[in-house]
């Protein structure tokens, strides 16, 4: 068994309620997915890390089946598009997107998500002059610790 | 089928022109269709939300394209300004054509 | 009492004492015990705290660790600091009482000379002292968590004789961890109905709608200066222990919520000073005080270290009180115009052969104790070598439990958690039910025999290793390794997560990752992941009947475990061995 599998059989036996993080066996096969995902959404552009891309995330994950994250721009919500959020190494790393208007006051998503197994979560802002921001985070997915 | 979903605006009084926050709640599995049934081994196919759309005094104010690595029971909020007295409408979609929809009145602080 | 002349000296220095020479030797001779903790006073704040009490209401041996090891980068400063190193770091004297309550270094010579430690009576009579001295509108007295479990009388009580005691001790403020193994429904019922002390915490959240189950913060009027202080319960919670304790909680370090309430309550409540208490462990905390500015005190729990110095990371004064209720920390304040001007800490050791129990709580205590006296008081055995909890890999108590449940079970390997609260008993002593119920006292008791795939064995054991020697300390748990009987392993604490365990051995054959093993554990989730699991007895039951069986035992003072890139348990900064 590989460490997806059993982080799958450790997370459906553990959580009572969550739908757990699901796994293919082929998913590590292709470590490309995640810049295909990312080259859907950016066409090619290479994001540029940015601290106004506040991507507030837990360190460990209690349950990799709920994740926690929030994302916010630290720019005027007439100049963003989109915020779009991945998860690296998950078998299908593209979560999310969510477009905005300036009705909306100020470019926000919080959220939950599945994490398969420990890693970097990333989350991009997409402007309105075509360019875009991103900020990351790795987030540990674990089994268990001690008292 | 609608689900049950759940909309709260946050703080609970405002005023007009506040950002408010408005946290939703849709229950529904999300599953991926990559899990099988522990008993009958079977593929569960997938069953996730698509599309999640807001509209404010009918008109489509932000919107969410989703997958099923949103959490089961997806929990989603945003920021709205609210400069009208009129309904707030969320809407979502699912891969099977499952449609629910929930209305909330913005109403401001006497 | 057997004191030399030394010793006196050393108990006058320690204590704080300022007379020299013979006069401190007079005084000290005739001491009462309120004396032996004198403290100069400052200004008009006075900041009680403890944490991780793990509800031991009388006085125990408790041994701190004997190998205290995490990343090479990590070692060697306070969180991970223990041994000579310990006493070098903090210039702590040879033989001293301090050396006794803060080190393994000759502790059971030291435990003859200086007694038990602890004990809420002793406590009592201390905190009574400093109220009188004080003032009680001057004292703010902070409990850090990890108080409600830990013993039978607590676990028999459901937590209630902590509780009272709580009260009548006078603590203000609580945060908590192992208080949510009672269940969130008895947590509600003892904090609305029991519990004086308010109970806060920004970082728990009903798992729905993230809205905090507690209240974040509460502000008090301390000696004229206004106090913010802001809750941070165990953040992996839901991880450490069962989920369906708090299903329907979520918890998370939760520092940007926590930065949020810092800024309100400097800029919109015009607080004098904020307060963070916290069950969020030792190194977590001063990795957090770098992140979230404003802090002006972090009072932190959870890793059970004693520091007697206060560290600082930029202007944020970070102390932990150890744990059992070996010490009360006290910290005293002169505040100006929004800023600590002067300052000074001791972590009093509660030397209960120095100090007079206080009549009334020592009444309170025996009366919960009086309907579980004679069942706990039971001696069922004694014990041949030094029987102790604390240290990174194994233990010798954890040892003679591993023996029980092999017995029981008849498993290939035996895991014991790596928690690290417990008792010590010094070698020819009696071992008493209560003894036992001090390493084993949780609500979720059972032992569970099950099969495991030698892959998926390492595997956890791997992440295990991860919580306990990452580099980060914002991704560690703060506890130490499962102990395991039955099997043997090298380990490199610098490798990467996964590489980290080599060498393996299962009763002497090497370990087959392609093998399915029998497995016995309590404490944890991981009869879970196991096939073919079967429930036994609680473990208690298991170990008391295994004493009683042995009548002596003798565990092995050897680890199962060795540590490939740190040569010593307690090594000095950058894992240098002294």
């Amino acid at each position: 068994m590989d460490r997806r599998n059993f982080l799958k059989t450790m997370s459906i036996a553990v959580s009572v309620v969550a739908v757990s993080p699901t796994f293919s066996k082929k998913a590590h096969a292709n470590p490309d997915k995640f810049q295909q995902a990312l080259m859907k959404i950016t066409g090619g552009k290479t994001p540029t890390p940015s601290d106004k891309v506040q991507l507030k995330a837990p360190e460990i994950a209690e349950n990799g089946a709920v994740v926690p994250i929030k994302v916010l721009v630290n720019l005027p919500v007439e100049q963003v598009k989109a915020i779009h959020v991945f998860a690296k190494d998950n078998p299908n790393p593209y979560v999310f997107s969510i477009y905005f208007t300036p009705q909306n006051g100020r470019a926000f998503i919080s959220t939950r998500i599945k994490l398969a197994k420990t890693t970097v979560v990333h989350a991009l802002a997409e402007l309105n002059d075509g360019s875009f921001l991103e900020a990351s985070q790795k987030v540990k997915v674990t089994i268990g610790g001690c008292g | 089928m609608p689900r049950k979903a759940l909309v709260k605006i946050k703080p609970r009084r405002y005023k007009k022109g506040d950002i408010v926050t408005v946290a939703t709640v849709i229950m529904h599995p999300m599953e991926t269709g990559m899990r099988k049934d522990k008993k009958t081994g079977k593929v569960i196919p997938a069953h996730y939300i698509t599309d999640v759309e807001v509209y404010y005094a009918g008109e489509k104010v932000t919107y969410m394209k989703t997958t099923s690595g949103l959490s089961a029971n997806p929990f989603i909020a945003f920021n709205i300004k609210v400069d009208k007295e009129a309904p707030l409408k969320i809407v979502w979609k699912d891969n099977t054509g499952d449609v629910t929809e929930k209305v909330v009145k913005i109403k401001f602080a006497q | 009492m057997n004191l030399s002349r030394r010793d006196f000296l050393e108990l006058a220095a320690v204590l704080g004492l300022t007379a020299t020479g013979g006069d401190a030797l007079a005084k000290l001779a005739k001491l009462k015990p309120e004396e032996i903790f004198q403290f100069k006073p400052v200004g008009t704040v006075t900041l009680l705290h403890i944490c991780d009490l793990h509800a031991h209401l009388k006085p125990l041996y408790f041994r701190e660790p004997s190998t205290l090891l995490s990343h090479p980068s990590l070692v060697g400063e306070p969180g991970f600091l223990c041994g000579e190193a310990y006493l070098e770091y903090y210039g702590i004297k040879k033989g001293s009482i301090r050396q006794y309550f803060d080190t393994a270094v000759d502790f059971v010579e030291l435990a003859h000379k200086y007694g038990k430690m602890g004990g809420v009576a002793h406590m009592a009579t201390l905190v009574k002292q400093i109220i009188s001295e004080r003032g009680r509108d001057k004292v703010l007295f902070l409990d850090s968590g990890d108080t409600w479990q830990g013993t039978a009388v607590a676990l028999f009580t459901n937590a209630k004789a902590v509780v009272d005691v709580q009260n009548a001790l006078g603590i203000d403020v609580m945060v908590g961890h192992w208080e949510f193994t009672y269940g969130k429904d008895r947590v509600m019922e003892l904090i609305d109905n029991h519990l004086k002390a308010e109970f806060i915490s920004q970082n728990v959240l009903d798992s729905m709608w993230e809205e905090r189950v507690f209240k974040p913060y509460t502000i008090k009027e301390v000696g004229g200066a206004k106090i913010g202080i802001i809750g941070n319960s165990y953040p992996y919670t839901p991880i450490a222990n069962p989920k369906e304790f708090i299903e329907g909680w979520t918890f998370g370090v939760r520092m940007d919520t926590l930065q949020e309430l810092v800024d309100e309550l400097k800029n919109d409540k015009k607080v004098d000073l904020v307060v963070l208490l916290s069950h969020d462990g030792f190194s977590l905390d001063i990795a957090l005080a770098k992140k979230v500015k404003g802090i002006d005190i972090l009072f932190s729990g959870h890793t059970h270290d004693p520091a007697p110095k206060p560290i600082f990371v930029g202007n944020t004064m970070i102390v932990i009180a150890g744990s059992h209720g070996k010490y009360v920390g006290r910290l005293d304040l002169e505040v100006k115009g929004k800023k600590i001007t002067k300052y000074n800490y001791k972590l009093i050791p509660v030397a209960s052969n120095f100090i007079k129990p206080d009549p009334q709580m020592e009444t309170l205590i025996n009366n919960h104790y009086k309907p579980y006296e004679k069942k706990l008081n039971q001696v069922i055995g004694k014990t041949q070598t030094l029987l102790y909890k604390r240290d990174t890999f194994y233990s010798t108590f954890d040892r003679v439990i591993s023996e029980a449940i092999k017995e029981e079970t008849d498993a290939e390997i035996v895991f014991t958690p790596g928690y690290r609260w417990g008792t010590t008993i010094l070698p020819e002593e009696e071992i008493t039910v209560d003894n036992i119920y001090e390493m084993t006292a949780i609500t979720y008791p059972d032992v569970y025999r099950f099969e495991m795939k030698g892959s998926q064995l390492k595997m956890i054991l791997e992440d295990i290793a991860d919580n306990v020697f990452n580099e980060n300390p914002l991704y560690q748990q703060g506890g130490d390794m499962s102990r395991l009987l039955g099997m043997e392993y090298e380990i490199k604490i610098t490798a990467p997560m996964g590489k980290r365990l080599r060498n393996i051995y299962v009763n002497g054959k090497p370990f087959d990752p392609n093998r399915y093993y029998v497995l016995a554990a309590w404490g944890g989730n991981l009869h879970r992941a196991g096939r073919n699991a079967k429930k036994f007895r609680p473990v208690y039951d298991i170990v008391i009947d295994y004493v009683k069986r042995k009548k002596v035992v003798a565990p092995p003072l050897k680890s199962n475990v060795k540590v490939i890139d740190i040569n010593c348990g307690c090594p000095k900064k950058g894992g240098i061995c002294p």
